[in-house]
């Protein structure tokens, strides 16, 4: 029989007694009880009047207590039975032994306990016994004695259940020390043989599991993981020999501290003899798992209150939440299914749960989708000037145009412990090369898309700004999150194991007390359970450092929901990673890199972007802030009003600027830098030939632009020559590497993917060697163009407009321009063309506020490449520059090169960005008159490259 | 012991009593149709409030103006108007939850009507959310559309449009212009734990652009994607027709696909909870409703019992009324308490 189907049956027997109980203490049966105590027999009447209740209640109070035996009717009205006279009287007491010792050396008593008990102190009182505190003579150590009121148990009863509870087998309880009778000297000069019981008694510092949680501020699962383990291994041990506990209250489980009130270590159920407390109030109605579920209904609601909006699920973890739920729908019927079903194994997600997508080299276009640290380590190629500054110990600022790679070159500075997880040469030379070193930096990534910071909104608040009390809780949250993501990445350098030295890839320390500490004295105490493994210590911290965060984060935006506490600042944090390097001795010299990947406004709202950036402004001994962000979506503003001081407190690196300056330095050679891009993606899906090789050489600019130039309709019109043989027709492919990587126009992301088009249209395998450049040329044209399409589907607006479409007229207009002056601009010299794909400003006015909304979306979307200040192609001096993206060159069959420049003034300017074809119109009957001025030329021009003219 | 009822038709025929009933001017025909079958003759409602939303309108203004006309003639007290900004989506939320909480504390009556046929999903949610936070009884009210769109003799039209990338012919067909923004309400943010990837699960229709956005925005480690199927038959194609316009989009992520019910919320939540068993201890966990109110409600209920997990909405450029389901078909009650 289950503990649960007995208990049941014990509840049914005693629960006319609980009735009674209940009748016991109803506030108004005691005033009835005491009145008929002092006045004897009452009628009802006067019952009713003296103590001033309505006949009704009268009615209803006698009722019950008749029903329990608690009073009677005769003839003079109601009386007292002898059972309520003996509660009431205090007759039932045994705390008169209290300074007395009990031996059972008495020769009349049988079975008389071994030794005598110097009663010191009533630790607790039940309907059938007393339990105190004794001295043991003959050790002199503290015991638990438990004295039956007499005539509850008999000997024999307790002496059976003694012997079956010699068979149970765990040390969650306190052990039985000794067992017998003893004769006790009743007050009122009576003596009485009754039977007691000596356990182990558990010290003064033990705690109720309630108070104990109460006492703590910080709870992590592990504690509750131990509670159960441990409460249900001996429930269920007690139920494996046939026994129930029977008084599982509150009083009964015990946690056992230490010299710190806030380690647990042990969990003990106590008062367990094995012969059942039928009178005990606390079981009148629950069953041992009833009242176990309660326990665990009881500390859920404590750690709530401590960790207010934080999931019970996090917080109890998922195996103590999974029993909770089932106990709450009455789903055990023992606790050895209980213990079964929380010691049950973690189940992974099945592999074929989710479709993997196939591997494909350039479809890993973002590196979210890069399946393995090793696979983005490998498939990085920096520019090594710009990797340095963005790799050393300062905070910088990592900003370009979307798919420039800015998010790669951040994330190999994550520590990657998987890393080391597989002997791979390729990957430790790469390693090397980038100087990847975790006891020297370590990097802590956050990538803001999932959206961790997008909550933190001052719309939240029903306002435009945070004021100082939330910017100050913000950024209590933002060092909590830093602790927390800085634990964890620690602790997968804790549980991987090295495969070079069979151990961890970090060294587990021997202790965490300085981390401890630490923490305790920045969020007070922590919950711990003993005796744990140093890894177990290290997990309970990054537990509450969860718990705490996310309960932070629950409550930043309602002021009076915050908890009241010492908020975290940048000191905090840089002390915290000060702690870390003492506590881990790989991490002794080690620096700390925060790495936040994607800042930009959408995912981190410019107030919260000021918090953020004061926790970036100084210098700090141990840790720096790398962060990504798009162009114009980030503030240099703080949450205290002061601005960052790019010069001083950050670098500033745009990898825009690459392919700029690839034009100008010869530093940086960007055909090689993309190439290397290629190929080590290639090389990952075995391709056997470089992407030089198979994409081959492009044609001759000069064949390029003279085929480009020479629309088809003006070509010569070979029938209509007559003879000759035929002559081949000038072509103009978009093939080849050089033009291929010039139209990805700096973006590694564009690169791959136009790679990835023309690849699938030329249905390459590893062992490709080359693709026809009309192939590729077809390819490049139809990605340009859908890429132009895809523009109208844009997801920018202005004031909630969508500007997709005026963007792509924008695009046509400067496309079309291009393209015309390409075909019908001479430039009065051979072999040259007005090549003009920029577009350079005349002045420094400001723009309408639309267009400059426009500018800057075009700009934000990567369409115009904002090159910055550069000397102007027309000698003015320094002027702004901005180029279309060559991507779309293509699809308007114009050049790909950066040569000549259009110069627009502010209204000009204006008008391209707002009524695109008004500007193009304009120009097109600039460009007319200009071409009639020099037609002579141009007829030079066209026998040059046309044919036989 | 869900804390729920079961859907069912709403009974126009029996008394209406509510302390509050909460209606949205949204451009659908549907938006309106609740308030206008109900009769002034059979209704005890002591206050009534209106969003009004203040994008686009042209489409959303003439419904709010015939809401209010008709709560007023229904209501005892005068009709309150909170204003509705989607680009603003969580100050609106915090002004529907203040206006809300203040009518919560006039009203003696503790049942609260929210016909969330006119609003977004996000006000639908926060709306109901604010409801029971007050302390009400909340009477869901969703009134389903008469035809949907696109018709179904376009569906070969909008998928090869899609597909082949014309997207001036898709947009057409489209609902909205895009995703402007994903958002997420502070009292819906979740709880994630340090380590884990997340899983988005997504409830989607048939705006493969705004998905497009939204999964490229919140980049997920995996994605559980629910294709709608509707309680009718003859919408079935529309089942199809989802998948068709998402399968290239998906076909590049970790991805499990499967399809659910767009109507009966207790399906719904079943399905939920048995993916979330499988994926609760290695993911943490997002969820979008994309697609029917009915998947919102539901998506919202399974926040209720899993408040770790994420409620995640998102923003359109633009709606586009047009695209959108017309006429008004049947009424359901949904009661929470």
């Amino acid at each position: 029989m289950s503990s649960n189907t007995a208990l049941t049956n014990a509840n049914q027997l005693v629960a006319v007694r609980g009735n009674a109980l209940e009748a016991f203490i109803e506030p108004l049966s005691l005033m009835v009880m005491f009145l008929l105590r002092n006045r004897g027999a009452t009628p009802s009447q006067l019952v009713g009047r003296e103590l001033g209740l309505p006949h009704s209640d009268v009615e209803r109070i006698t009722t019950l207590l008749i029903a329990n035996d608690l009073i009677c009717r005769t003839d003079s009205g109601f009386v007292l039975t002898e059972e309520a006279r003996k509660r009431l009287t205090g007759s039932l007491s045994l705390d008169f032994l209290v300074g007395s010792s009990v031996s059972g050396t008495s020769p009349d008593v049988e079975h008389p306990l071994t030794t005598a008990y110097l009663i010191r102190e009533a630790i607790g009182r039940g309907a059938t016994s007393f339990t105190f505190r004794a001295t043991q003579a003959n050790t002199n150590l503290d015991r638990t004695l438990k004295v039956f009121l007499p005539g509850c148990v008999r000997f024999d009863q307790l002496a059976a259940a003694i012997e079956r509870r010699g068979h149970i087998k765990t040390t969650a309880l306190p052990g039985i020390i000794d067992a017998g009778q003893v004769r006790l000297a009743l007050p009122g000069g009576e003596s009485a043989v009754t039977p007691c019981v000596v356990l182990e008694y558990i010290n003064g510092q033990s705690k109720t599991f309630s108070a104990f949680l109460r006492d703590q501020a910080n709870l992590s699962p592990v504690v509750f993981e131990t509670f159960v383990e441990r409460v249900c291994e001996a429930l269920a041990a007690i139920e494996a020999v046939g026994l129930q506990h029977g008084d599982l209250h509150d009083g009964n489980i015990l946690v056992k501290t230490g010299d710190s009130p806030s380690i647990a270590e042990d969990f003990f159920v106590i008062d367990f003899i094995g012969v059942p407390s039928c009178y005990s109030p606390q079981l009148a109605l629950r069953s041992d798992i009833e009242n176990f579920r309660d326990h665990l209904l009881r500390a859920v609601l404590i750690a709530s209150k401590q960790h207010p909006g934080y999931s019970v699920r996090y917080l109890l973890g998922d195996r103590v939440y999974r029993v909770l739920q089932k106990l709450r729908l009455n789903g055990y019927a023992s606790f050895g299914q209980i213990l079964e079903d929380f010691r049950k194994p973690q189940v992974p997600v099945p592999k074929e749960h989710f479709n993997t997508p196939s591997p494909q080299p350039f479809e890993w276009l973002r590196v979210e989708w890069i399946p393995s640290p090793q696979l983005l380590i490998k498939l990085f190629e920096p520019v090594p000037s710009r990797f340095s500054t963005i790799a050393r110990f300062g905070n910088t600022w990592i900003s370009g145009p979307r798919g420039c790679g800015k998010s790669h070159y951040l994330r190999v500075l994550a520590f990657q412990p998987q890393l080391f997880s597989t002997v791979d040469q390729a990957l430790e030379q790469k390693l090397d090369q980038l100087g990847y070193d975790f006891r020297r930096a370590f990097g802590v990534l956050f990538a803001c898309r999932l959206g961790e910071f997008k909550a933190f909104t001052p719309e939240a608040m029903r306002e435009d700004y945070f004021d100082v009390a939330t910017q100050q809780f913000l950024k209590h949250i933002l060092v909590l999150k830093i602790w927390t993501k800085t634990l964890q990445t620690i602790r997968e350098g804790l549980e991987t194991t090295d495969c070079s030295t069979e151990c961890p890839v970090l060294e587990v320390p021997s202790g965490f007390g300085g981390l401890i500490d630490f923490l305790e004295r920045c969020l007070g105490k922590i919950a711990m359970v003993a005796d744990s493994s140093p890894i177990d210590t290290f997990l309970q911290c990054l537990a509450m450092c969860t718990a705490r965060e996310n309960s932070a984060i629950a409550v930043w935006n309602y002021p009076r929901r915050r908890p009241e506490l010492r908020l975290l600042d940048e000191r905090d944090l840089d002390g915290f990673f000060a702690v870390v390097k003492q506590t881990f001795p790989d991490l002794a010299d080690t620096r700390f890199y925060v790495l936040v990947d994607d800042a930009s406004y959408g995912q981190i709202h410019f107030e919260m972007q000021k918090v953020l950036n004061s926790l970036v402004r100084g210098a700090h001994a141990n840790h720096v802030f790398k962060i990504t962000c798009d162009k114009f979506m980030y503030t240099l503003d703080t949450s205290d009003g002061r601005a960052i001081d790019p010069s001083n407190e950050v670098t500033y690196v745009d990898l825009g600027e690459i392919s700029t300056k690839s034009q100008r330095e010869t530093a940086i050679d960007l055909s090689e830098y993309l190439a290397r891009v290629l190929d080590s993606r290639l090389k990952a899906a075995d391709f056997r030939h470089s992407i030089k090789e198979i994409l081959g050489t492009s044609q001759s600019v000069r064949e390029f632009l003279s085929a480009l130039s020479q629309p088809g309709a003006r070509r010569k019109n070979w029938q209509a020559r007559g003879s000759g043989p035929r002559p081949s027709r000038q072509q103009a492919y978009y093939a080849g590497w050089n033009i291929v990587w010039s139209l990805a126009h700096g973006s590694v992301r564009t690169l791959l993917e136009l790679v990835e088009h023309i690849f699938n249209s030329a249905s390459a395998t590893p062992e490709t060697k080359g693709i026809p450049l009309k192939v590729q040329d077809a390819a490049v044209r139809s990605y340009a163009k859908s890429k132009f399409k895809a523009l109208f589907m844009l997801p920018a607006d202005i004031k909630g407009k969508p500007v997709g479409q005026r963007l792509q007229k924008v695009i046509s207009a400067v496309g079309q321009m291009s393209k015309e002056y390409l075909r019908h601009y001479d430039t009065g010299a051979p072999n040259r063309w007005y090549e003009t794909i920029s577009i350079e400003r005349l002045d420094t006015s400001e723009l309408d506020a639309r267009a400059e909304l426009l500018l800057q979306d075009l700009i934000k979307y990567g369409l115009f490449l904002d090159e910055g200040v550069t000397f102007s192609r027309a000698q003015f001096g320094l002027s702004q520059r901005y180029d279309l993206n060559k991507i779309f060159a293509p699809a308007f069959q114009t050049t790909y090169r950066v040569r000549n420049h259009i110069y627009l003034g502010r209204d000009r300017f204006n008008e391209l960005l707002l009524t695109p074809h008004a500007f193009l119109a304009r120009h097109r009957t600039k460009l007319r008159e200009l071409a009639i001025k020099k037609k002579g030329k141009r007829l030079v021009q066209q026998v040059l490259f046309g044919g036989s003219e | 012991m869900n804390g729920w009822s079961t859907i069912r038709e709403f009974p126009f025929d029996a008394p209406t009593e509510a302390g509050l009933v909460i209606c949205a001017g949204g451009f659908e025909e549907r938006a309106v149709r609740f308030a206008l079958l109900l009769k002034k003759s059979r209704c005890q409602i002591e206050s009534s409030l209106l969003l009004r939303y203040e994008g686009q309108l042209s489409g959303n203004e003439p419904n709010y103006e015939i809401l209010k006309t008709q709560m007023q003639s229904l209501s005892e007290e005068a009709v309150e108007t909170v204003p509705a900004d989607p680009n603003r989506p969580i100050e609106s939320y915090n002004r529907i939850r203040a206006k809300i909480e203040k009518l919560s504390s006039q009203v003696k009556n503790r049942s609260a009507i929210v016909d969330i046929s006119g609003m977004t999903h996000l006000s639908a949610i926060g709306t109901i959310h604010a409801c029971i936070t007050n302390g009400f009884r909340v009477l869901v009210v969703y009134t389903e559309a008469k035809s949907y769109y696109p018709p179904k003799e376009k569906e070969i039209e909008v998928v090869r449009a899609w597909k082949d990338r014309k997207y001036q012919l898709a947009a057409r067909y489209l609902q909205s212009a895009g995703l402007k923004a994903v958002q997420i309400l502070p009292e819906f943010v979740g709880n994630f734990r340090p380590g884990r990837q997340t899983c988005l699960m997504i409830f989607v229709g048939y705006e493969p652009n705004r998905m497009e956005g939204l999964v490229d925005a919140y980049a997920p480690g995996a994605l559980i994607v629910f294709y709608g199927k509707s309680p009718h038959k003859k919408l079935w194609w529309r089942t199809r027709l989802s998948k068709c316009l998402h399968e290239d989009l998906f076909a590049r992520w970790h991805v499990r696909e499967a399809e659910i019910s767009t109507l009966d919320i207790e399906k719904i939540i079943v399905t939920l909870e048995q993916e979330c068993s499988v994926i609760q201890e290695q993911y943490d966990i997002a969820l979008a409703p994309q697609c029917s109110k009915m998947q919102g409600l539901a998506a919202y209920l399974f926040w209720r019992r899993h408040p770790e997990v994420q409620l995640i909405f998102t923003s359109p450029v633009s709606f586009n009324p047009k695209h959108y389901s017309h006429g008004a078909g049947r009424t359901f009650l949904f009661e929470i308490s």
